[in-house]
Order: C-alpha cells, then sequence, then structure tokens
C-alpha cells in the first residue's frame, strides 16, 4: 500500500488509528499491557498495509523475522561459547544476505554470468518484494548490534517485529538502527501536541509527493519516453533537472511521511533529509541526502573495513567498496553501479585531489559544481540502462537534436512556473520562512497553511493518473 | 503555497496552554477528514458511470482468492475509491483550476485556446498504417467498379483554429497530412470533398464544439453541400432546416480537461417533410424507430448521442425517396449529424462503423445492389484507424 493512495489515507490509516488508541484496559493496569496491545495493532496492521502490495512476500518477511528473532536470542543465551555464537552469527548475516542477494540480485548475477561465459542460464527472475532492501538493512543492524553487545536481544517477538514491520518507515525508509528506537519499543508517548507536528509533518511529505514530485515528474518522463535523438540540449536539460525536483520531492516527501506518521504513533525517527540540493561538496551532499543510508553503511561496511585508520591506500579501497555497494543497493543494474562508483571516485578525488581548491573556492561556485555533479549523477540513476544513459547524456551535450527541438518551448512555458517555485523550496529559500512575533498566530497560519496542501492533495489523488513509486528497484 | 520548511517549536515553548487549543483543532481537523472522507466513501451508493467525465466507474472489485494473492484486487479497490469518490469532479476542477494557475496550457492531452476552445492534439502520421489503409480503399473501390464512390475526411478544430493554439506547441501539420492522403488515394474514381474549400469565408468558431472533439451541424452541412457538388445530388439548401435540440451540452473535451462552465448548443438539420419519411433499424440490436434521433439522449451527458444515439455496428435506414440509388456509408461518430441530411437522396442508407462491426461485408454487399459509397472521417480517427483496411479487405 502506498501513502499516496485513498485506500491508505481514508480506510487503512482511520482504522488503524482508531484500533491503536481505543482504550481496553481500566485506569491503573500497567504500562506494559497497554504497550503490548499497541505495539500488537502496529504489528497486525504493518503486516496488512506490506500484505497489501505484497500478499505472498508477506511470508517471507514473516519467516526472515522469525529466524533471525531466534537466533539472536541465542548469542545471549550461551556467551561464553564465543564459535557457537560466531558461527551463529555468520550464519545469519549469510542468510540475510542471501534472501536479499537472491531476490533481488539473481537475475542481474544469472545475466552477467551468461554474458561473461556465454552461457545461457535461466533466471529465476522473481518479482522484487518491496521494501526487501530497507527490512532486511534493519535487521542486519540489529544482528550486527546485539552481536557486537551494542543492543541487548529483544526477548519479545512482538516487539521485534513490530520494529521491522512498522509500516510508516517499511516500503521507503528511513532505515532505522535497532537501538535508536529499541526503548521506544517498550515505552512511548503520544500528546496531542506530539500528534499534531507528526500530522504537519505528514502532510508535508504527502505535498511533496503528490503536489510536486508527480507534477514534474510528469514532464520528465515525458520528455524521456520521447526519442532520445530527437531530444535538443535544452530539452535533455531541462527533462533531467525536473527529475532532479522529482526524485527529491518524492523520496523526502516519503520520509516526511514516515517521521510524520511515525510521530502520530508516538515514534520519533531519524530525518533523511537535510536540504540536500544547498550542499557545497558532494561529501556536505551526502551527508544531507538519504541520511539513514549513508549512516548505515558508515557504521556497518565502512568502519569494520578499517575506515580510514589503516592508510591511504586501505582507505581509497574501503570507499570504493562502499560506494560500488551503495550504487548496487539502488537497484541491480550496471547503470546503478556505474553512479555509486561515480559518487565514489568523486569522493575520493574531493579528498586528495581537490580539497585545497575546493576550500578557495567561493561558496556559490562551490555549489555550483556540486550541483552540476549530482544533476549528472541523476542521468545515470533514472535510466533503464546504461546505454539510455549514456545516450540521454549525449543528448544533453547535443547529440541529439542539436540545441534545441521542436518542444522546448512549449515545455518551458507550461512548466516553467511550477519549476522555478519547486526549485527555490529545494534550494532551500522557505526553509526559514518569516515567522510572525506571536507564536499562536504563526501556528494559526501554518495551520491553514496545511489545510490547503492536504485538500490540493485530495485533488490531485482522484484526479491524477500519474502516481508512480519510485523505489520498486531498490 | 507549501511552506519548505517546518521546524517544529522547540519543546519548551509548546506547552502553553493558548497554543494547545491549536494543537489540538489540527489533530481533530486531520482525524475528522480521514474518518468523514472514509465514512462518506464508504456509505456513498456507488455509481455506474460518470455524467462529466462520460465513462464507466470503476466498481467494487470481487474479492476471491485468486485476486488476492495477484494483487489485482487491492489494484482495483484503489481505482474504485478514486472512481467513487465523494464529489469527485469538484475535485477534478480544482486540480485542474490550480494547474491552469500555475502556467499548465494542457490536461491530460487537451488544451484551451485564447478564445474558449478545448482542442485535442492532431493524430501523428504513420505512413506505413495509412498506407495499408488507402491501399485498402483503393482496391475496394476497383474490385466494386460500378460504385460513386466519395469521400468527406474532415479536419480537426486545431487545424481550423491553428493560430488559436498555446505558443510553441508544435506538432504536425494536419492540412499536409489531408494533401498527402488525398494524393495516396489517387488512381482510382474516388470524389474527393474538400471540407476545408466548402469551409471557406465560415467562421472556424462555428464549425465545432468548444467542448468536444465533434463539429457541429453548420460544419457537417457544408460538407454536406460538397458532397452535392461532387455527386450532383441537386440539393436544395432551403429544403432543409437547423433546429437547437440542447444549449447545455459539456462534451468529452470538457471533463477530460476538468473545465465545468463551457456549455455549446446542439442544433439538428433535418429535411422538410415533404422529402419523404426513413425507418431506421439497428440490426444486430433488433432495435426498429423512425427516427435517427434519440432525444433520450439529451437527458444524459453527452448530447452528441442524440445523432443515431450513438455509434453502432450497423445501422440500416430504409426511405420513402424515389430513387434507386442505395448508399453504403463506412464511418465514424463524424457522420452521426451528417446521415439526416442524406435521406432524401438514397432509398437505402447502410451505415457501417468499422470499428464496431464485426459481421460480413461481402454479405452487406450481396444483401442490397448498392450505387453509391462514402467514407466519412475525420482526420484525427482516420490517421490512427486499424478497423477499416482489415474489413474492406475481407470483402472479396
Amino acid at each position: 500500500m502506498l501513502f499516496s493512495s485513498a485506500t491508505f489515507l481514508f480506510v487503512f490509516l482511520p482504522v488503524v488509528l482508531f484500533c491503536y488508541f481505543l482504550p481496553v484496559f481500566k485506569k491503573g493496569t500497567p504500562e506494559s499491557y497497554e504497550m503490548t496491545k499497541k505495539n500488537l495493532v502496529l504489528c497486525l496492521a504493518s503486516l496488512v498495509f506490506y500484505a497489501w502490495g505484497e500478499p505472498v512476500y508477506v511470508v517471507l518477511m514473516l519467516v526472515s523475522i522469525y529466524f533471525n528473532f531466534n537466533i539472536t536470542l541465542d548469542f545471549q543465551r550461551f556467551p561464553e561459547q564465543k564459535r557457537r555464537k560466531k558461527t551463529l552469527f555468520v550464519l545469519a548475516v549469510l542468510f540475510n544476505l542471501f534472501v536479499l542477494g537472491f531476490f533481488k540480485y539473481e537475475p542481474f548475477l544469472v545475466e552477467n554470468i551468461n554474458r561473461l561465459f556465454s552461457l545461457h542460464l535461466k533466471a529465476a527472475a522473481l518479482p522484487l518484494p518491496v521494501g526487501i532492501s530497507f527490512y532486511t538493512f534493519q535487521i542486519l543492524s540489529y544482528v550486527i548490534d546485539v552481536y557486537n553487545g551494542e543492543s541487548d536481544a529483544q526477548p519479545s517477538l512482538l516487539r521485534f517485529a513490530t520494529y521491522i514491520t512498522m509500516f510508516p518507515q517499511l516500503i521507503a525508509g528511513p532505515i532505522v538502527q535497532y537501538g535508536d528506537i529499541a526503548r521506544q519499543l517498550e515505552h512511548r508517548t503520544v500528546t496531542v501536541q506530539k500528534f499534531s507536528r507528526g500530522v504537519l509533518i505528514f502532510v508535508r511529505g504527502l505535498g511533496k509527493k503528490m503536489i510536486f514530485a508527480n507534477a514534474i515528474g510528469a514532464v520528465f518522463s515525458q520528455i524521456q519516453g520521447g526519442d532520445v535523438h530527437a531530444l535538443g540540449a535544452v530539452t535533455a536539460w531541462f527533462g533531467i533537472l525536473c527529475y532532479t525536483l522529482q526524485i527529491y520531492f518524492d523520496f523526502s516527501g516519503y520520509s516526511d511521511m514516515a517521521i510524520g506518521l511515525g510521530r502520530m504513533f508516538g515514534f520519533e525517527l531519524m530525518q533523511n533529509f537535510n536540504f540536500p540540493y544547498t550542499a557545497e561538496s558532494i561529501k556536505d551532499f551526502w551527508s544531507r541526502w538519504h541520511i539513514s543510508l549513508s549512516g548505515w553503511f558508515k557504521k556497518y561496511v565502512y568502519i569494520p573495513l578499517g575506515g580510514n585508520r589503516k592508510g591511504t591506500a586501505r582507505t581509497v579501497r574501503n570507499i570504493l567498496i562502499v560506494w560500488t555497494l551503495t550504487g548496487l543497493w539502488h537497484g541491480a543494474a550496471w547503470n546503478f553501479v556505474a553512479w555509486g562508483a561515480y559518487y565514489g571516485l568523486l569522493l575520493l578525488f574531493e579528498k586528495y585531489v581537490f580539497a585545497a581548491v575546493l576550500e578557495k573556492m567561493p561558496k556559490a561556485l562551490r555549489h555550483v559544481l556540486t550541483m552540476l555533479i549530482v544533476v549528472i549523477g541523476w542521468v545515470f540513476f533514472s535510466a533503464e540502462s546504461f546505454s539510455s544513459a549514456a545516450a540521454y547524456l549525449g543528448a544533453m551535450f547535443g547529440g541529439g537534436a542539436g540545441f534545441t527541438d521542436a518542444n522546448t518551448a512549449f515545455l518551458l512555458l507550461s512548466n516553467g512556473f511550477p519549476f522555478a517555485v519547486m526549485t527555490a523550496c529545494a534550494l532551500g529559500a522557505f526553509r526559514n520562512p518569516p515567522k510572525f512575533k506571536n507564536e499562536r498566530t504563526h501556528l494559526i497560519v501554518q495551520a491553514v497553511g496545511y489545510a490547503a496542501v492536504f485538500a490540493l492533495c485530495v485533488a490531485c489523488l482522484v484526479s491524477d493518473s500519474y502516481n508512480p513509486f519510485l523505489y520498486f528497484r531498490f | 503555497m507549501k511552506k519548505e520548511a517546518f521546524t517544529p517549536a522547540s519543546p519548551t515553548s509548546g506547552g502553553r496552554k493558548n497554543n494547545s487549543v491549536i494543537y489540538l483543532c489540527i489533530t481533530l481537523g486531520f482525524l475528522l477528514c480521514l474518518f468523514l472522507a472514509g465514512a462518506a466513501m464508504l456509505l456513498t451508493p456507488d455509481k455506474a458511470q460518470s455524467e462529466t467525465e462520460n465513462r464507466v466507474l470503476a466498481q467494487k472489485p470481487k474479492l476471491s482468492w485468486s485476486t488476492l494473492t495477484d494483487g489485482s484486487f487491492m489494484r482495483d479497490y484503489e481505482t474504485y475509491l478514486t472512481d467513487q469518490f465523494p464529489h469527485r469532479d469538484a475535485w477534478v476542477s480544482l486540480r485542474a483550476g490550480i494547474s491552469t494557475l500555475t502556467g499548465a496550457r494542457e490536461q491530460n492531452g487537451v488544451f484551451r485556446t485564447k478564445s474558449g476552445f478545448l482542442l485535442e492534439k492532431q493524430t501523428p502520421f504513420d505512413s506505413s498504417l495509412l498506407s495499408e489503409l488507402t491501399g485498402a480503399i483503393k482496391s475496394f473501390l476497383k474490385k466494386n467498379k460500378t460504385l460513386s464512390s466519395a469521400m468527406i475526411l474532415a479536419p480537426n478544430a486545431s487545424l481550423l483554429l491553428e493560430e488559436e493554439m498555446p505558443y510553441g506547441l508544435r506538432q504536425d501539420d494536419q492540412q499536409k497530412q489531408l494533401k498527402d492522403i488525398h494524393a495516396m488515394l489517387k488512381g482510382v474514381d474516388l470524389k474527393w470533398v474538400s471540407c476545408l474549400k466548402q469551409f471557406e469565408g465560415a467562421d472556424a468558431h462555428t464549425l465545432y464544439y468548444r467542448t468536444d472533439h465533434h463539429w457541429t451541424t453548420h460544419a457537417a452541412f457544408s460538407a454536406f453541400l460538397g458532397l452535392n457538388k461532387a455527386w450532383k445530388l441537386g440539393v436544395k439548401a432551403e429544403n432543409y432546416t437547423f433546429y437547437p435540440v440542447a444549449t447545455d451540452f459539456s462534451g468529452t473535451l470538457s471533463a477530460t480537461y476538468g473545465e465545468r462552465r463551457l456549455r455549446d448548443t446542439v442544433e439538428v438539420c433535418i429535411p422538410k417533410q415533404s422529402c419523404g419519411t426513413y425507418t431506421v433499424f439497428y440490426e444486430a440490436q433488433g432495435k426498429k424507430t423512425a427516427t435517427l434521433f434519440s432525444s433520450e439522449k439529451l437527458e444524459g451527458k453527452n448530447k452528441y448521442e442524440v445523432f443515431l444515439g450513438g455509434n453502432f455496428d450497423k445501422v440500416i435506414i430504409s426511405t420513402t425517396a424515389d430513387t434507386e440509388n442505395a448508399l453504403l456509408l463506412f464511418k465514424d461518430s463524424y457522420a452521426n449529424c451528417l446521415i439526416p441530411m442524406l435521406t432524401p437522396y438514397f432509398s437505402k442508407i447502410v451505415v457501417i462503423d468499422p470499428r464496431y462491426f464485426n459481421d460480413s461485408l461481402s454479405a452487406v454487399l450481396e444483401e442490397t445492389t448498392f450505387t453509391h459509397v462514402l467514407f466519412v472521417y475525420n482526420a484525427n480517427t482516420f490517421l490512427e484507424d486499424r478497423s477499416l483496411a482489415p474489413l474492406l479487405k475481407s470483402a472479396n
């Protein structure tokens, strides 16, 4: 189920909220009873939520939860048997990687083996379970933390299942690390203030997705869908800039919705985007874009590999490994690998070659350069394959239909205004809106504004046919 | 507009009494929206079709093990909810209004001109499709040499209102398309009725509906007069009268565009009583009537269906006209308002809409000794037609 659907907003969410807050215990009942009931509602709701989109793969998720729950309990049961613990740990990690690998990378692997050895192996090519990359990473963070002794194993299957399945962040993140949320699984409160904050953040995210991302995304898919040889350079640039806006508003919109929904249920989830398009270096960009993913790779891959503590050669190796994997995480295809490696190389370049120059550069220039790199990166990310990315890139530099094409003027005129508004938003122009002196007035204006946004979202929901989910390949 | 940055107030300031009312309002307002909309969706009775959009609406999907496991139930359920959403029309026009305000000049492939006309984009020229189609027409005419043949290929509104199209919009030149098709049809004795010539001098705004993709009855009459010249039918214009039958027609382009205010007038054009009477037989439907108009369609949304009652596979019109002439008519919906004008000149008219006709054309040809064959299409439909060529080829 998607957040931006009528089924979610007007059937699923009201029913879940009702059940979640329905008081069933008398006053004076221990809090743990209340939490158990709330977790149970949330967990069951999340399973329905997942099964709505993946009626078959929900079983896979349940198996995965049950397996990981038991194996981590075993770590703790026999802490003195180090070898046994290690064996179990390796088994758990392999199991999770195998599940992810089988469903996500098997067809890609088979295709490349065939190409390499001129074989004709058949790939199983099962459809990719939605959100598998997100929840597998959450499970891995848990297994590793428990193994390292950073967290205690969760003794309650219900709480563990709630952590993994929690529908607000299940299918598009943020990737919640177990340590950040362990306490909240046992103890959390919802106040009216917290809930209303959650509502505002949720509506903001919904607006980003429904009003901004879908509208500008339709422009891009129109441009990308045409013949690349008939594409003028201006149109090609305009198209990829539209995609740049789409992916940001879409993805950060999903994260906002997750954070907002989380708050309605009493959770505090981490911020996942922090105005990435205001970044002044590649490193800066990645500390602002999909923060929970970069944080995950840093903690569970980069640092265990030795990070930057074992000399330059090792650091270079580690950075390249991490970024190739980051690329691969986003999709099993060469264009994603290229996209990841592109960032890895640029980060190395920035770190070892360009650092001194970068420091002397004016801020504005650094910003423009960073965005140029990011935008070109999206060409690889948005393409179906490596070759179509290359063709599009060619068109951006005049290899298509020259400077402009027949549609350029019409596209710019029709979409210029929304494009400008969205660009200004993405660049953080309204990051700190003028505050009214009276905090109360400020809140009221905000509430009315968000009510209008919500109404418009409903209008889009009802009338638009273009409402894509971009993360099916993640 | 949306505020991009929303910074939660610091926790210390939040607890103040005067703000807690607002928090409560936000919370209750949101919950009320969800619950009320949810309840309204479940409680309002489902509609079979949308009057405004002129289409069948999705109904509640059937729940079964197979629709559940393949996910089709869930997908259909979402379509069902949005199709049956309370006050759907109002939401759609809110959406269209906002997007027009932000400079969008196209909604779902429909454009609005400065004079308030809604126009469809022209169909691009597909030469392989068209050479097959024109080839089929030519070989059909060669095989049926005794038939006098003519073609009315109506241009679309976007050609006549070209200078009003949004700035910068490039599309194929339909005038050239028509010329090319005419050239491709050379080599047989097919009379080509040039609508553009017939339309000369007329105000383009009277030739098409503002809210619909069809031509008006006036435009059809101009084309009919062109046919008269080609076939020397001896039509007297004064024998025809125009009657307005509806003034509140809001066509399919309105619905697609999300425009709700524009209204058009529908007129019918009929020959005087003295020109004879006729009966109309809808063969597949087994329906016989004495009129080419369905006045009950004027109560509904798509008032263009007043002509012939809409599109049917095969309609047989028998008239009291004192002539041996019998007409075979291949057509799309543009012909529907033109057919009543033909009745005084043919004793029998067989109307075939190849998009719906699945029977044998040879049988039709054997049944009646035709003297004339006429093709009436609009350019957009003709350029993407895939049903006429196989039908004509089937008649050997």
